[in-house]
């Protein structure tokens, strides 16, 4: 584990100095860490406004806010922000801050039982893909990947219980029968219609479903 | 490349039997495939109304129709589809009408000039990526995968433009040449435009959604 120390406080860090725990995060380590980030004289109230504008809104939100918004919110340009973070946004300020993109976003229902994360071992871990996204070794899979996917296929809400139970059932499937199940064994097998699969995957049951629960047809 | 053949015609398809090039299709390949897997009949008016539905759609946007869309347009329900292709709508219907979900999928326009045919790339090769989807290595980076990132997160006019592209490859020159990754001020004082323009160009962020596309990453 490493450590960034100031005025005899330690934080826990990854390699590049980003804080790994938003929550222990206070002023000491912003202070801390400025210097190290071309801020050579002491956090100002603008620096502030920023820093608390990102753990504000992650409080909210429980997802980094984007710089757009970031620069909207505070009624800055980017040249203002660049003058406060020379860094750069996510390398500056977020950093200061204790929070990136890598913090949040998925909230407790997203995850719900599924997850064991806490020690962000899966920070590491590598997944193989086609172009499209699809995983090459259904084994590669994991609860993380299927919420991720589900994520980046901008699915309309997170993943519930019925969402879990198709994804759980396409895997065990595959996994007694060699392939993967049809459509029509899917909708019948979980009792339910074609109309409420596209509520639950709307972008499609071989591009949404199969592509969350790591499978390919071909 | 394997072929099928049926009433003195031939057909490339690959080692599953699918059909490599989809303009390759006629309906005389329908009823041989359809043969193939084993339909007892032949092919029904209410085949053909799925078949032709699936290419008229095919032709209309650009990508294949999701099994929804299909049962929608047809005012058929999912057992109906079944009784008619019992091996699946994907391996069933899509594959007799030669087109699945890797023909098109985004469109002719997503495509860079400098892109080959669809078919011929990328289905073969493998990409590592992170949870997040976030290349690993960014030597794997190819046009493809930009395309494809951009897809999923539903770019705005639904396909990367010159301008895209132009900030894209800024950002894979700049990361060779530094070995370190553009802050977001850097790239928009270098391709001239200001946050808003990035912002409609990549709504999910710069390193959410440019410098993912450009398969890099800062941490």
């Amino acid at each position: 584990m490493r450590y960034f120390k100031h005025n005899g406080k330690k934080y826990r860090v990854d390699a590049q100095g980003f804080l790994l725990y938003p929550e222990e995060w206070d002023e000491n380590f912003a202070e801390g860490m400025a210097p190290k980030l071309q801020i050579t004289d002491g956090l100002s109230d603008r620096h502030w406004k920023v820093i608390y504008f990102i753990r504000n809104t992650f409080d909210k939100i429980n997802s980094c806010p984007l710089v757009y918004v970031a620069c909207r919110k505070n009624d800055i340009g980017l040249g203002d922000l660049r003058q406060l973070f020379p860094r750069g946004y996510l390398r500056g300020a977020c950093k200061l801050a204790g929070i990136t993109y890598r913090d949040g976003i998925f909230q407790e229902r997203w995850i719900g039982e599924h997850i064991v994360h806490h020690t962000r071992t899966y920070e590491q871990k590598t997944y193989r893909t086609d172009a499209r996204g699809f995983l090459l070794d259904p084994d590669d899979w994991d609860e993380n990947f299927a919420i991720h996917r589900a994520y980046d296929l901008k699915m309309p809400e997170y993943l519930t219980e019925k969402h879990w139970n198709i994804i759980y059932f396409l895997r065990n499937r595959f996994k007694e029968i060699g392939q993967v199940p049809t459509v029509y064994e899917t909708c019948e097998a979980n009792k339910i219609t074609l109309d409420e699969l596209e509520g639950l995957f709307p972008t499609g049951y071989h591009r949404g479903t199969v592509s969350i629960a790591g499978l390919r047809a071909l | 490349m394997a072929v099928f053949e049926y009433k003195d015609k031939t057909y490339e398809v690959d080692e599953k039997d699918y059909l490599v090039n989809s303009s390759q299709w006629d309906p005389t390949f329908a009823e041989g495939m359809a043969k193939k897997m084993g339909t007892q009949h032949d092919l029904g008016k209410d085949h053909w109304d799925v078949i032709n539905a699936i290419r008229d759609s095919y032709k209309e946007t650009g990508r294949c129709p999701i099994v929804y869309e299909i049962c929608r347009t047809c005012g058929i329900r999912l057992w109906d589809l079944k009784s008619l292709f019992p091996t699946g709508y994907l391996r069933g219907a899509c594959k007799i009408a030669g087109i699945t979900y890797k023909e098109g999928y985004l469109g002719q326009t997503y495509l860079p000039s400098t892109a080959e045919d669809l078919n011929v790339i990328s289905v073969q090769k493998t990409y590592r990526v992170d949870v997040r989807g976030f290349l690993v290595e960014p030597e794997e980076w190819d046009e493809y995968y930009a395309i494809f990132r951009a897809f999923d997160m539903k770019i705005p006019g639904g396909r990367l433009t010159d301008r895209h592209w132009k900030i894209i490859h800024f950002l894979r020159d700049f990361y060779k040449l530094n070995n370190n990754i553009p802050t977001v001020y850097e790239t928009c004082e270098n391709n001239k435009i200001d946050i808003k323009e990035l912002e409609e160009l990549f709504p999910d962020g710069y390193h959410r959604g440019a410098i993912k596309i450009a398969g890099l990453r800062v941490r």
